[in-house]
């Protein structure tokens, strides 16, 4: 054989080999520390999945606590205590979409103990500012770690960007020209019909002459988070869900969706019964499709009071404990309506 | 597109596989496709600058050639003119007029041309500053009769837009690059190997050391005096190597790509750190755009071959200048400055330091308290960086960078001071089969197992 062949053999070998060994070494000692830092949802389902009846997959909402708060448990942990004979944990990491819970759920483990999962539904998410979200491209860099791959390759896909890598300033161009182009469509008179004339049209006068100008600006923040009508066709939110309902049909996992409350009675209020319109109907929008579809999706739209809500000067899903217990516990009744393990008392250890 | 994403690892062979299938004649062409595809994946609209850049300076120095006296002189000037006119658009516009009232005022009624002052303030086409040097470098090489002008269009655009140093360097003179460029090229194994060796170690320099020195330094800098104090200076000392380790390993991995179309690209840092003073310094560092300034502007200056006066203004409109191009912002006219000014200390100073250790650690005590200008975004945070060195901030935190971080750029210092003066792929050369593949599996394996995971781009492609 000529030399420059049986070189280039050995030396393909030995990287390969080094390859090999990199990968096996990777896994067995850097993975774990990596992931809980770079996947953490993941991480956690490595461990949960085989000590849970039920996930809930969640985003700060989950654990938001107001500072005020004595009972500083989470939805999910609330969830837990109202089910007896069931066992619920949650997973949750902020800003996390139905895209980011899509590959977690997914690697799921079909022998694990879980049965179902509780699966958040942000509003907001369907909207244009959190599908043309800066942290898109940090989102999608995280993803690269829950892809089913030997977890050397996802750590290669995220160092060499192997993810989709929104330019920033396009995606805020994109957002922009949603708010300029894209027209509401309603059977009733609305005075605008892009997002940007009505965030124009708002007007809030003081009493003394001018404007009241933080008002304006939370009025302006409500109608890009919720002034939007979802297109079942071309979303990326509502193909997210479905992927999740596709995945869950495959696993034979019981799926629930949990819409979120929104602050609905703050949005009437300050912005008017047209936005709430736009609220009410993309939720019910949902509702419907993923009912048709097999999911069970609980309505939590409208289950908060306004009072409940964290944060008054920004559109957040974040609630005080009476919130957060009132999402859980219309969460737990359907939960125990549904899933047969709550007839048998269990006596599973509890965390 | 960047050298360490994936899209590159597919780019390469695609156009090593079909630059060598392709017969002679064509591979100009095929290159300069390849180079503007390369160019373009950032945003293709900057392709318009690249392309008037070329044409500009294609013809300029064609006239340069054809005409004599003022008139040659004139088209040196419209190609000079043309160049910085296009640089200074697009980098400095904003910096000197955007911002201040007067302009903001007076775009105010136009949406349109708001728009434009604001994009000019956010635009910047990647590597302007590179081959806009390179490409002036051609036309005064030109008028200086150092350089005979390229008579083929396509070939010229092949040399300004040549993609394994297109958007970082090293700056390469025309009389180099081009002539290697036209030659035929064999696939050579030795230029295989020498190519490889150099990527491997540029990704290891680059995505090891470089990527993971980043968070220190990124902690720092963004939150000055947050920290014990020594974590502000540990900033400051990481991110030297930090910046240091991400150009070295841009030019490493340009020198490796076009080793592997048999192209010798030129060496642009030899061991900077190891500088006994200033001038030793800035003979490693950075080497094709210092030795730019020496020819293009020092030396036509009068060099060293004028009054003590005008030799100060010489070294200072230098280093003034070299800061300005790196960027539009005081920070960068305060580094070049200070590295003037250290020029000068070092000339007149009548202090010898003769032991080199010394003299090696206070020079790199001087270019790391440079770097702080460098690093940060603004003058404040400069000084706020100092102040948190100096402990006058009160910081009480520690700071959670991982302690392997530092074993790394043990190993990286190792390897520098083990490879002497050679170029990485000379240096394996010394190690027999067995040695030397042990050196690449262990470099390939940290970069495989603890690189940075993170959007790293180079720091020098914002220049």
């Amino acid at each position: 054989m000529n030399i420059l062949v049986r070189h280039i053999i050995y030396k393909s070998l030995a990287m390969v080999f080094t390859i090999c060994l990199s990968a096996f070494v990777y896994k067995r000692i850097y993975w774990i520390p990596e992931l809980k830092d770079q996947g953490p949802m993941l991480y956690n389902l490595s461990e949960y999945q085989w000590h849970n009846d039920l996930l809930y997959f969640g985003e700060s909402s989950n654990y938001w606590v107001a500072p005020e708060d004595s009972d500083k448990r989470t939805i999910s942990d609330m969830i837990n205590d109202s089910i007896p004979g069931m066992r619920l944990s949650g997973l949750q990491v902020p800003a996390y979409h139905a895209g980011m819970f899509l590959p977690v759920i997914k690697r799921i483990d079909t022998t694990s103990r879980v049965r179902g999962i509780v699966v958040t539904m942000n509003l907001r998410s369907f909207g244009k500012p959190w599908i043309y979200s800066t942290q898109e491209n940090a989102l999608m860099r995280a993803r690269c770690f829950y892809g089913d791959h030997h977890p050397l390759y996802n750590r290669m896909a995220a160092a060499l960007q192997f993810y989709k890598n929104p330019d920033p300033e396009e995606q805020e161009k994109k957002m922009l020209h949603a708010f300029e182009f894209d027209t509401l469509k309603v059977n009733f008179p609305l005075p605008f019909n892009t997002v940007k004339r009505w965030c124009e049209q708002e007007k809030f006068p003081l009493p003394g002459g001018g404007e009241d100008f933080p008002k304006r600006v939370l009025a302006d923040h409500y109608i890009k988070a919720y002034a939007f009508q979802i297109d079942t066709n071309t979303n990326v939110r509502i193909k997210d869900f479905d992927e999740i309902v596709k995945v869950c049909k495959q696993k034979n996992l019981k799926l629930y969706f949990n819409i979120l409350s929104e602050n609905v009675a703050w949005a009437d209020s300050l912005v008017g019964r047209e936005l709430v319109y736009f609220m009410r109907t993309n939720a019910q929008l949902l509702q419907e499709r993923y009912t048709r579809m097999g999911a069970i999706v609980i309505n939590n739209l409208e289950a908060v009071p306004g009072e409940s809500f964290g944060e008054k000067t920004w559109t957040t899903e974040h609630y005080d404990q009476r919130g957060r217990m009132i999402v859980a516990m219309n969460v737990a009744k359907v939960l125990l309506a549904n899933e047969p393990a709550n007839k048998k008392k269990s006596n599973l250890r509890r965390h | 597109m960047l050298f360490n994403s994936w899209i590159f690892f597919l780019f390469l062979p695609l156009v090593f596989t079909g630059y060598f299938l392709l017969p002679h004649k064509w591979r100009g062409f095929f290159l300069l496709i390849a180079s503007y595809v390369f160019y373009g994946w950032w945003q293709w609209e900057f392709l318009l600058i690249l392309g008037f850049t070329t044409l500009v300076d294609y013809f300029c120095a064609l006239k340069i050639q054809d005409s004599e006296g003022s008139l040659k002189k004139r088209w040196l000037i419209l190609s000079l003119g043309s160049n910085l006119s296009v640089l200074f658009f697009f980098k400095y516009f904003y910096f000197f007029f955007g911002s201040t009232d007067f302009i903001q005022q007076f775009v105010h009624p136009y949406p349109k041309l708001k728009d434009l002052v604001d994009f000019l303030g956010k635009a910047l086409p990647v590597g302007i500053s590179f081959y806009t040097f390179q490409s002036m470098s051609y036309t005064l090489d030109v008028y200086y009769g150092r350089a005979v002008p390229e008579r083929s269009l396509r070939q010229f655009a092949t040399f300004v837009s040549y993609f394994p140093q297109l958007v970082a360097g090293p700056i390469e003179r025309f009389t180099h690059l081009n002539e290697q460029i036209k030659q035929r090229h064999f696939i050579v194994y030795s230029n295989l190997q020498a190519g490889f060796r150099l990527m491997l170690y540029g990704f290891f320099v680059k995505m090891v050391i470089a990527d993971n020195l980043s968070y220190t330094v990124t902690s720092v800098f963004n939150e000055p005096g947050k920290w014990y104090f020594y974590w502000d200076i540990i900033g400051v000392f990481c991110f030297a190597f930090q910046i240091y380790s991400d150009f070295f390993g841009y030019s490493l991995i340009a020198q490796g790509v076009a080793k592997l179309f048999g192209v010798d690209l030129m060496d642009n840092f030899n061991r900077p750190y190891m500088a006994r003073n200033i001038t030793d310094f800035w003979k490693r560092w950075h080497i094709s755009l210092s030795t730019w300034f020496r020819d293009y502007l020092y030396i036509p200056l009068g060099g060293n071959k004028v009054g003590k006066a005008a030799w100060v203004r010489n070294i200072m409109l230098v280093f003034l200048l070299s800061g300005l191009w790196h960027g539009a912002n005081y920070t960068f006219i305060i580094w070049g400055a200070l590295h003037g000014l250290y020029y000068l200390v070092q000339r007149f100073s009548p202090v010898v330091i003769r032991n080199y250790y010394l003299s090696a650690v206070l020079t790199f005590v001087g270019v790391g308290i440079a770097w702080v200008f460098f690093r940060a975004d603004t003058v404040a945070q400069a000084m706020d960086v100092f102040k948190g060195m100096a402990g006058m901030l009160e910081g009480k935190r520690q700071l959670d960078t991982q302690p392997f971080i530092f074993l790394l750029l043990l190993i990286f210092w190792i390897m520098e001071l083990a490879r002497g003066g050679q170029r990485f792929d000379a240096f394996c050369a010394r190690f027999n089969s067995f040695q030397r593949w042990s050196l690449y599996s262990f470099i390939l394996f940290c970069i495989l197992v603890v690189c940075g995971t993170q959007y790293y781009p180079f720091i020098y492609f914002r220049f």
